[in-house]
């Protein structure tokens, strides 16, 4: 319930004050958010996406040496449902703790390129997105293309200045649609449609 | 939803009518019930166009909706309270201020046309004029007010830049910064001050700004659709002589200037509501002039912020208010005529 009341306060807050753009609720019963990572508001962003009633059935994922201590902690852990990921543990390790969670009925906000970068360049995606999309054909993964959040707080920065956010939902993938007999290809196939896409917004 | 939606609009324009009522403020009511009148008509519109099928109907009918909106949040900010008005004011100059800065690219390396991530500092500055220009309107200290942002404000951003220890792209941010502050934090700001001065005054120059936006789109349509059936020859090249091609291709003189004279017209219509200022009440002649400077000034901040977002290659300046694009889209004509009409009523009445 605290939880709910601190979101609908931080959405509030992040509509007056950063101005971000309205973009239809997600209705699915669960499934995945991929989207570009340049700023610690993609997060809050991304969130309202999900009505509030849904919030506590969407779990994220960030850096355990980053954000088990200190505010950005206890934000990562009570409020935006974070699993911490030890960043030496082994690809399996990691991917085997998302498909636990997804088993366990909740959604999951990912971003493939695994750490926030330079302000508005895009990099490689990460094929653990293809895994996951191949384990769970059925489920919707849609990719995001945010903007404006790597100028309100880029990567280094200490303090927010609003500049307007948009957020851009786009169709969503389906892993059954690439599923085939070498899963290493369809799951490659799958990452670079999902990077395609949401490149096919960016300005240049 | 739709239904709940109306009864909130609904409750919000009369909530607004019976504060003015009861405040006594008769000519505010006149205007209020104008204006209501107006949107009704284009209401009246949009249904006839939509049982004719017409393919106008659903861009008239998004404007019409998001003119309601505009409208009612409007009146209820001037209706309520002079501290709600500022707020609502200065969140108003904020709002186009940050749209400004987001339309602009931002990059790290140098590039003609883009801010630099080393220019956050001062774009957040600029944002924090507006709550120092609504405190100073507040206590009512005129002469800081009229000079903080240009004078302060404006000589304290090179100061920025130089304690940053930049040299590449600064003028060129500087510019970019200090337009943005200067036409949005100060041009626009000024209507924090006419609060102080009298509700009516920010009727008078909101309301016949907007109207030249509303009557320049038909009447340049309408002359558009008159003069195509001219033949060629000396009265067509009249009429079809443009103000700037390349920035706005469908804008004429002609049309321009007869929506300019419309706006004047109608200036007249608020000389016997505009209340009484120290030195004197608003004459005729004078109505007249200041009508036919917003209607001047309303047609070139149109066109300026067309230039600007043609130089930043984007068309809508946002997404915010659905049919008409994002705030400056709305506010651009008014950055040109709230501060010319502001110093001529100050200048000429008090």
């Amino acid at each position: 319930m605290l939880n709910i009341i601190i979101h609908a306060l931080g959405r509030l807050f992040i509509s007056v004050f950063i101005g971000v753009s309205s973009a239809p609720k997600l209705t699915d019963k669960q499934c995945i958010i991929a989207a570009n990572h340049n700023s610690h508001v993609d997060i809050m962003v991304l969130f309202r996406l999900f009505p509030l009633t849904k919030i506590n059935k969407v779990k994220t994922i960030a850096a355990k040496d980053y954000f088990s201590k200190g505010l950005l902690g206890f934000m990562a852990r009570s409020v935006f449902n974070s699993i911490l990921v030890d960043r030496r543990a082994s690809a399996r390790e990691t991917m085997d703790m998302f498909t636990k969670e997804i088993e366990a009925g909740y959604s999951l906000i990912i971003f493939p390129e695994g750490t926030r970068g330079k302000p508005g360049v895009i990099k490689e995606f990460k094929s653990g997105i293809g895994k996951l999309a191949l384990d769970f054909p059925d489920l919707p993964i849609y990719p995001v293309y945010l903007s404006g959040a790597e100028k309100t707080l880029p990567r280094g920065a200490q303090v927010p200045v609003p500049f307007n956010i948009t957020i851009n939902v786009l169709p969503p993938v389906y892993g059954r649609e690439y599923a085939g007999d070498n899963p290493k290809e369809s799951r490659d196939k799958i990452t670079a449609e999902i990077e395609a896409r949401i490149r096919s917004l960016t300005a240049d | 939803m739709g239904i709940l939606k109306n009864l909130l609009l609904i409750t919000i324009i009369s909530g607004s009518f019976y504060l003015v009522y009861r405040k006594d403020e008769q000519e505010m009511l006149y205007i209020m019930a104008s204006i209501v009148a107006l949107l009704l008509l284009f209401t009246l519109v949009w249904k006839l166009l939509e049982l004719k099928k017409s393919s106008m109907a659903d861009e008239i009918k998004k404007r019409t909706i998001t003119w309601w909106w505009m409208v009612a949040v409007f009146m209820l900010a001037i209706a309520l309270n002079k501290i709600v008005s500022f707020f609502f004011l200065g969140f108003l100059c904020f709002a186009a201020l940050r749209e400004y800065f987001s339309l602009i690219p931002m990059s790290e390396v140098y590039q003609s046309r883009t801010l630099s991530f080393k220019d956050r500092p001062s774009v957040l500055l600029c944002y924090l004029t507006v709550p120092l220009m609504i405190y100073l309107a507040y206590i009512e200290w005129y002469e800081l007010f009229i000079i903080v942002v240009p004078v302060y404000i404006f000589l304290l951003i090179p100061i920025i830049f130089v304690l940053q220890n930049r040299t590449e792209g600064s003028i060129k941010s500087i510019g970019i910064i200090t337009l943005g502050l200067l036409f949005f934090s100060y041009n626009l700001g000024h209507c924090l001050f006419m609060i102080n001065i009298s509700p009516m005054l920010i009727m008078f120059c909101f309301v016949l700004t907007e109207v030249r936006d509303l009557a320049s789109y038909w009447i340049g349509k309408i002359t558009a659709s008159a003069t195509a059936r001219l033949s060629a020859g000396m009265p067509k090249r009249i009429l079809e002589y443009k103000i700037a091609p390349d920035v706005s291709p469908n804008k004429t003189w002609f049309a321009g200037l007869l929506s300019s004279c419309f706006v004047a017209a109608l200036s007249l219509g608020f000389v016997p509501i505009m209340p009484q200022f120290p030195d004197g009440s608003l004459t005729y002649t004078y109505a007249l002039i200041v009508g036919l400077l917003i209607g001047i000034l309303g047609l070139f901040g149109d066109l300026v912020f067309s230039m600007v977002k043609r130089d930043v290659k984007s068309k809508d300046s946002g997404t915010l208010l659905p049919g008409h694009g994002g705030i400056i889209d709305r506010v651009d004509s008014l950055v040109f005529t709230i501060p010319v009409t502001f110093h001529l009523f100050y200048w000429m009445y008090f």
